[in-house]
């Protein structure tokens, strides 16, 4: 029996307790809504394609950027052009042979993969967006060229990887995979490139455009592609045909007809718009670069400098002075008792050296100066500081944010892509002329004197040999800190030689105000152990899971 | 000497367990009437001496959701008193457990006020804190912030059944605390206790001089390949003192911090107990400053001050002869002030900020700094402004509880809301200072700003918000019937709780309870729980956990009946299925998260970017573990003594976790899965002897555990050599190479690091494959392999009115990895901090006492590899706690309205004792440093 109706007002209290929680209940949001799922993002609505758009924004974020990337320090710190002034930066690993697939520096393996699943989704789910065809076409074209490029970042690391396609692979899917050949990669990219030249952008593009990638974009890429793959490391038994593709891929970005040298080389570097640079990461203003590279000792209240890269003696002695020949031709006009004068502009343009002026004072790299104090404060370990993409503020008082877009491609390589890959394609007079021209238009906007024959310290009727190595010189000095070097000597494979040295700088003492004395030192050395280091360990955790996936040699 | 101190601490403790069995015959005689009374707590204001085995285990006991009596118990609960936490001066009870509560291991890894709640562990899991009944959490501050004199007493669920009918919380155990509600005795009390006392920083690292740290940031540049920098003049000027502003020699952690702290608190307690009223009201107030100096020039505090003030109000009414309500309020509002720059990173600040870094102050009067080390950490302590955080909280329970005899006999119906909303507030009043160096003393014309002065910020933001509502409906029944006992409980919980702007997340769920037991001699227990949390996935939220559980009292059996040595003696095996909801934030779903911008046209316009986030993973649940505990008790000699041994094992699976067999190739992070196996097991111990001798009352008690774990599974692929497997070893394995001293010349071509040449006094790693150079095949276990000891030991002496209590406590195999600015000299890419114990380095004169490696300036990418040369004992014992008080003879007070006065003083952390030696074991990381703490104060009752 039910006796409870004396106690009615305890049920009623109870009633009350559950309503209010019931009530409570009712109405409220399930999921967090505001994290956007597949179909709101690819949305069949999104007649602008605004959320599209974002899809495809965060694609170019994997574009590959370039300056003190690797802790603090450039990759070209990782080769006999310059070192690191940090104490420890991570590049020493690289410099030193310390690599190893645990240790690893510089390793894009996740991040190249993340882009291509990130550009094969964006390929398999676009279709739905109500965007115009045109714009449908350009977003795709650009969707692929940075899965191509990504591609690219990781063959010229690894060799041979992986290909996937169109497939996007999922949780479920088997993740053993093996690798493809590196001809194969190559192969994929340069398709890649060539179906989707014609649909995208073409020069000139409109200010709202730039930045975007463009037809020269994907025939550079396939130009620089080529050249790889035609060079010693990927060709062993020197196939004369590939060195002509890769010549023929660079004259197609030249026979576009729209890019040109920028008159001021310091400019090329410090301005957004230009006919010189065909892609370049794009950044805001800023004065980063102003402050981790100027000379250790321009500190004020107002900023500071860190001086953060010593380029090598190696470096400087490879620059020719203003007559265009070497420092070891008596001819040059070079004074080992005054060193910095009279050199190839480029020089005053890539090296801060003792007594170049800045910021209203001579750079002060002699022993004890301003900006060698011997302290331990980070300071040059070579007497010199690294100049190049930073604007000349010699009588300035102050940094202020300048355009320091990374330059991923730039006109002034593919010249060098097709002297070299000509210059290469047979030993044949016309085809070193070609070589010449490409120099000479390099030398030229240099600045350096023209000289007898307008040849701009080139020697005359240069053998192939002579040619090779002209180019090499001319590739080392105009792209220097350009993250080309490390790749070039490995894939001319002459890393073992050019990178297994004591690398050198110059002490310099104070005789007196304006007098010095200067004496090349050893500073330290360059590891380079071959023939392993020629590509780079893949990831010890992805060789362990993935067994199909088989490592480097000698890793 | 040292060495034979700890030996006799072991060996002390191990003996203090095992007395009760040995003392048997000695102790017999002096039984005492009182001493088989199943006393519980009482009000006096005399601290806690543990009278009888019932003060460890009284006869009903607190569990989930209600009350068992001993006798019917099954499940596996360890039991304190709350007076046991009294004589602990802390502001955080979780400080107060060490080596009290068999089973629970604690760590404090960080000392400052208001933020020094140690980690608790039980069996390898940190347990769910369950406060009067209610889960709470430790969302905005540490649910454990009370004052020990509002605590009735703690309870540790350690075993699946206990905490079974928390379903899907239940896996990690569960702390219960039981706040008080009554007077014991019938009546009513007002009790006062003012009590102050002094913390000094424990055990903290002692930095090198200007001299010693120049002379070897020398021989590390040398080391290193570069010039020294420091001439010996220069040397001498720091070790002379000549100009104390050029080459300054700065104690930095002497010039920053205070050698003493004061802490207060003052507590009023009143308590009723009427027969349909009882309650119990509390006031607390505590305040707690912080070690850092204050410059008397600023018109605000910037030393840390910690204040508290708690509220409680436990109120419960008999309505009428059936209907209980019950109404408890809590209220507890907290201030705490920091300097600007904020503690922690002060005591980054010391890390990084050697002797000769700078002088305090140039001399000329302002900050000084320099460009290399422009933190000056005296200016950040007292010039920075101050940062104050205010917090609120509150928690309503509301209970009724209707008993049904009417309906059923021994049946009743309850339900209780709980409403606890906290909410806290960050005010930033912050500055920068401007410091100055001055290449030259006394040139006032020469110098470079450093740190440039900022004005004083006035922002205040939600530091956090937390809010839970939780309702709980019930019913149960208790009869019993010729040699039948049996209850029952039914329950329905729902906890709704919220974190600022997240989504509600929701657990419930519907438990039930069944005991019964036959003739005092066996009791059976089923429990079980269908328990959901809303952030899985739909249909992957729910599951059901039951457990069951046997206990025998042997002692009733015919065969023991009347023993007069054996009293108790009984046996208990549980085994159950527990879950542990981690379901992250609706991670089941497959989102899109916004992506670095990227910038496009002239102008660079900064275009948002939208991208895939990690893969979803729509099949994650619930972690589960089967638990099994075998446990047994026993009490002999009229129960002076006691003795009780738990074995567990904890078999845990679908443990979260990313999957081995794993590729970037996939191009997304994968997400976390459930696929991990780990074991869990040990065994506890816990033995006791209390006894009465003319006026002498003494107890003497100690615990022990073993605890070990190991990976099961965690879906690891194939490695290339045994030594690699982490599946197999325990959870806590350290994992790196094993050193084997330093090269020298006679063994200089030793396997080394790949690439890497080898300097004399760099450390030699074991080649494990032997395949002649060092490299990953060559990592193995170094640390945490052993079975983690811990244990307490506790001895109370009452006499006349003096009452004493010591409590000692310590862990035994426990390793840990030391690496960092404090471990490695000139880190911070050669700025950093070096110490005394840096000076044990690997010179060519010291090459057979050395134990570090020889110093470089670079971050070593041979010496400071994680190898067993950076893998310490930290195995410690301490003097945790000790007290010393006298009451006053009541008889003896000038008036009767006072009852009882008692005077008393306590120390916390008084000596500890370890192998580990460069700094404190438990806090080693250059943190805010644990306190020790000596404290006296008054009690007085009327």
């Amino acid at each position: 029996m039910f006796t409870f109706t004396r106690k009615n007002y305890t049920f009623f209290i109870m009633l009350c307790v559950i309503n209010t929680f019931q009530l409570g209940c009712q109405k409220v949001e399930k999921v967090p809504l505001e994290a956007k799922t597949e179909d709101l993002v690819y949305d069949e609505k999104d007649l602008n394609g605004v959320v599209a758009n974002q899809a495809i924004t965060n694609l170019y974020t994997f574009l590959p950027t370039g300056f003190n990337r690797i802790d603090g320090s450039y990759l070209d710190a990782a080769t006999d052009d310059g070192i690191t002034s940090q104490y420890a930066s991570n590049i020493q690993l690289l410099s030193k042979g310390l690599q190893s697939s645990t240790q690893l520096v510089d390793n894009t393996f996740g991040d190249s993969y993340t882009g291509i699943n990130r550009a094969s989704l964006f390929l398999s789910k676009i279709d739905v967006v109500p965007v115009t065809d045109e714009t449908k076409t350009l977003w795709k074209a650009e969707a692929r060229f940075i899965r191509a490029m990504c591609y690219f970042e990781l063959i010229k690391r690894y060799g041979g990887v992986p290909l996937l396609g169109d497939k996007i692979l999922t949780l479920y899917d088997d993740i053993h995979i093996p690798r493809n050949s590196y001809a194969e990669c190559v192969q994929y990219i340069v398709n890649e490139c060539d179906s989707i030249s014609d649909h995208l952008l073409k020069e000139p593009v409109t200010a709202v455009q730039l930045g975007r990638i463009t037809q020269g974009a994907a025939l550079a890429l396939k130009s620089r592609v080529l050249l790889y793959a035609a060079s010693p490391l990927n060709n062993p038994s020197n196939d004369v045909t590939k060195w002509e593709t890769a010549a023929e891929a660079a004259k197609a970005v030249i026979d576009l007809g729209y890019y040109a040298l920028n008159a001021n080389f310091v400019n090329v570097f410090i301005t957004r718009k230009d006919k010189e640079a065909i892609l370049a990461y794009q950044d805001v203003k800023n004065q980063d670069l102003e402050r981790a590279n100027s000379p250790a000792g321009y500190v004020s209240d107002l900023y500071t400098s860190s001086g953060s890269t010593s380029p090598t003696q190696d470096l400087v002695d490879a620059f020719p002075t203003i007559t265009g020949k070497a420092i070891t031709d008596p001819t040059s006009g070079y004074d080992a008792m005054d060193p910095y004068a009279k050199r190839d502009p480029r020089f005053d343009a890539t090296i801060f050296y003792n007594g170049a002026e800045w910021l209203g004072r001579p750079v002060e790299t002699f022993e004890g100066g301003r900006d060698k104090p011997n302290t331990d404060q980070v300071q040059t370990k070579t007497g010199y500081y690294l100049r190049k993409f930073l604007p000349d503020l010699s009588t300035a008082s102050n940094y202020s944010p300048v355009d320091h877009n990374f330059i991923i491609f730039r006109y002034a390589e593919i010249l060098l892509n097709y002297a070299e890959a000509a210059n290469e394609s047979g030993d044949i007079a016309a085809n070193r002329a070609i070589a010449y021209t490409q120099l000479i238009s390099l030398r030229k906007r240099a600045k350096i004197i023209a000289g007898t024959g307008a040849l701009y310290g080139l020697k005359p009727n240069m053998n192939q040999v002579e040619m090779r190595e002209a180019i090499r010189l001319e590739r080392r000095i105009e792209m220097a800190f350009e993250e080309q070097r490390f790749w070039d000597v490995r894939r001319w494979k002459t890393a073992e030689i050019d990178f297994n040295k004591t690398l050198q700088g110059m002490e310099i003492t104070q005789i007196d105000a304006n007098a010095f004395s200067y004496q090349v030192v050893n500073v330290e050395p360059i590891v380079f152990i071959a023939p392993k280091m020629y590509l780079y360990p893949i990831p010890f955790t992805e060789v362990i899971s993935n067994n199909a996936l088989t490592q480097n040699s000698g890793w | 000497m040292r060495k034979l101190l700890l030996l006799c601490f072991r060996t002390f403790i191990l003996c203090s367990i095992f007395l009760g069995i040995i003392s048997e015959n000695s102790y017999a005689a002096t039984v005492h009437d009182t001493i088989l009374t199943d006393t519980v707590r009482t009000d006096t204001i005399a601290r806690p001496l543990d009278k009888s085995y019932m003060d460890y285990q009284p006869a009903k006991l607190n569990i989930l959701y209600g009350e068992q009596s001993r006798s019917m118990l099954v499940q596996s609960v360890g039991f304190l008193d709350g007076k046991r936490l009294e004589s602990n001066p802390v502001t955080n009870l979780s400080n107060a457990f060490a080596g009290q509560l068999v089973g629970l291991y604690s760590n404090t890894s960080n000392g400052a006020p208001r933020y020094d709640n140690a980690s608790l562990i039980i069996r390898g899991r940190s347990p769910l804190i369950v406060i009067d009944g209610v889960p709470r959490y430790s969302e905005v501050f540490n649910e454990l912030s009370l004052n020990p004199e509002q605590i009735e007493s703690v309870t540790l669920l350690k075993d699946g059944l206990s905490t079974v009918m928390l379903g899907n919380r239940a896996m990690d155990g569960v702390l219960m605390i039981t706040t008080r509600k009554k007077s014991i005795k019938p009546g009513s009390f007002l009790s006062f206790t003012a009590q102050g006392g002094v913390q000094n920083a424990m055990r903290m690292r002692q930095a090198l001089s200007s001299y010693d740290y120049a002379s070897l940031y020398n021989e590390a540049r040398v080391n290193s390949g570069l010039a020294p920098v420091y001439s010996q003049s220069q040397l001498d000027a720091y070790r002379d003192g000549t100009d104390p502003y050029l080459y300054p020699n700065i104690n930095w952690q002497d010039a920053i911090l205070r050698d003493n702290a004061p802490q207060m608190r003052y507590t009023l307690n009143a308590g009723g107990n009427y027969t349909n009223l009882k309650y119990f009201v509390s006031l607390d107030y505590q305040n707690q400053s912080g070690l850092f100096k204050e410059d008397a020039a600023n018109p605000y505090r910037t030393n840390i001050n910690y204040s508290r003030y708690i509220f409680r109000s436990n109120i419960e009414l008999n309505v009428n002869k059936n209907l209980t309500a019950s109404l408890s309020l809590l209220g507890n509002i907290q201030d705490f002030i920091q300097p600007g720059a904020g503690y922690t990173s002060i005591f980054s600040s010391l890390l990084n900020t050697p002797s000769n870094a700078s002088a305090i102050y140039n001399f000329q009067g302002s900050y000084a700094g320099t460009q290399k080390y422009r933190n000056n950490p005296y200016a950040e302590t007292v010039a920075s402004g101050y940062l104050k955080n205010n917090l609120q909280s509150a928690a309503v329970n509301f209970a009724l509880k209707q008993k049904t005899d009417k309906l059923i006999r021994g049946s009743w119906i309850k339900a209780l809301l709980s409403y606890a909303p906290s909410y806290e507030q960050a005010i930033n009043r912050s500055k920068n200072y401007n410091a100055y160096n001055y290449p030259v003393t006394g040139d006032t014309t020469n110098y470079l700003r450093v740190s440039t002065i900022s004005e004083q910020l006035n922002s205040s933001s939600v530091q956090n918000r937390f809010q839970q509502t939780y309702v709980e409906l019930s019913t149960g029944i208790e009869r019993s019937w010729n040699n039948n006992d049996f209850s029952a409980l039914i329950l329905a919980s729902y906890d709704n709780s919220n974190v600022i702007n997240d989504l509600n997340q929701v657990y419930q769920g519907i438990a039930a309870l069944l005991n019964y037991s036959f003739n005092k001699r066996f009791t059976f227990e089923v429990a079980g729980a269908y328990s959901a949390n809303n952030r899985f996935a739909p249909r992957k939220q729910a599951d059901f956990y039951p457990g069951a559980g046997i206990s025998w009292n042997l002692h009733n059996e015919g065969f023991l009946k009347g023993n007069k040595f054996l009293n108790e003696f009984k046996l208990r095996v549980t085994y159950a299925k527990v879950g542990n909801a981690d379901p992250g934030y609706y991670v089941w779903r497959q989102t899109y998260l916004g992506g670095a911008a990227y910038r496009f046209g002239t102008g660079a316009t900064s275009t948002a970017s939208i991208t895939q986030g990690a893969f979803a993973n729509p099949d994650r649940v619930t972690e589960k573990a089967k638990k099994f505990n075998f446990g047994l008790d026993f009490a002999f000699s009229n129960k002076h003594g006691w003795f009780s041994i738990d074995y567990y094992n904890n078999s845990q699976y679908d443990l979260l976790q990313t999957r081995g067999e794993s590729s970037l190739i996939l191009g997304n992070e994968y997400p976390l899965e459930n696929i991990g196996k780990n074991r869990y097991s040990g065994i506890e111990i816990n033995a006791g002897w209390v006894a009465t001798k003319g006026k002498l009352r003494y107890s003497i008690s100690g615990n022990i555990t073993s605890a070990s774990s190991r990976i099961l599974f965690n879906d690891e692929p194939a490695q290339p050599y045994p030594n690699m497997a982490r599946t197999g070893n325990s959870i806590n394995q350290i994992r790196g190479y094993i050193a084997e001293g330093f090269f020298d010349a006679g063994n200089i071509s030793a396997p080394s690091l790949e690439g890497y040449v080898p300097s004399e006094g760099d450390v030699r790693y074991k080649d494990l494959n032997g395949d002649g150079v060092i490299s990953i095949y060559d990592q193995t276990v170094i640390g945490n392999g052993q079975p983690l000891l811990y244990f307490g030991a506790n001895i109370g002496l009452q006499f006349a009115g003096f009452d004493m209590n010591i409590l000692f406590q310590g862990v035994e195999n426990r390793d840990i990895l030391t690496t960092g600015n404090y471990q490695f000299p000139f880190n911070n890419d050669g700025k950093g901090e070096a110490y005394t114990y840096n000076m044990n380095r690997y010179t060519p004169a010291t090459a057979s006492t050395a134990t570090l490696p020889r110093v470089t300036l670079f971050n070593e990418v041979n010496n400071y590899l994680t190898s067993s040369l950076y893998v310490k004992d930290a195995s410690y014992i301490r003097l945790k706690n000790f007290e010393i008080g006298y009451t006053f003879n009541p008889n003896l007070l000038p008036t009767t309205v006072i009852k009882g006065v008692r005077l008393f003083v306590n120390g916390q952390n008084l000596a500890t004792f370890s192998k580990y030696k460069d700094s404190d074991p438990e806090n080693y990381t250059g943190l805010y440093p644990l306190q020790r703490i000596f404290n006296g104060g008054l009690s007085i009752k009327l």
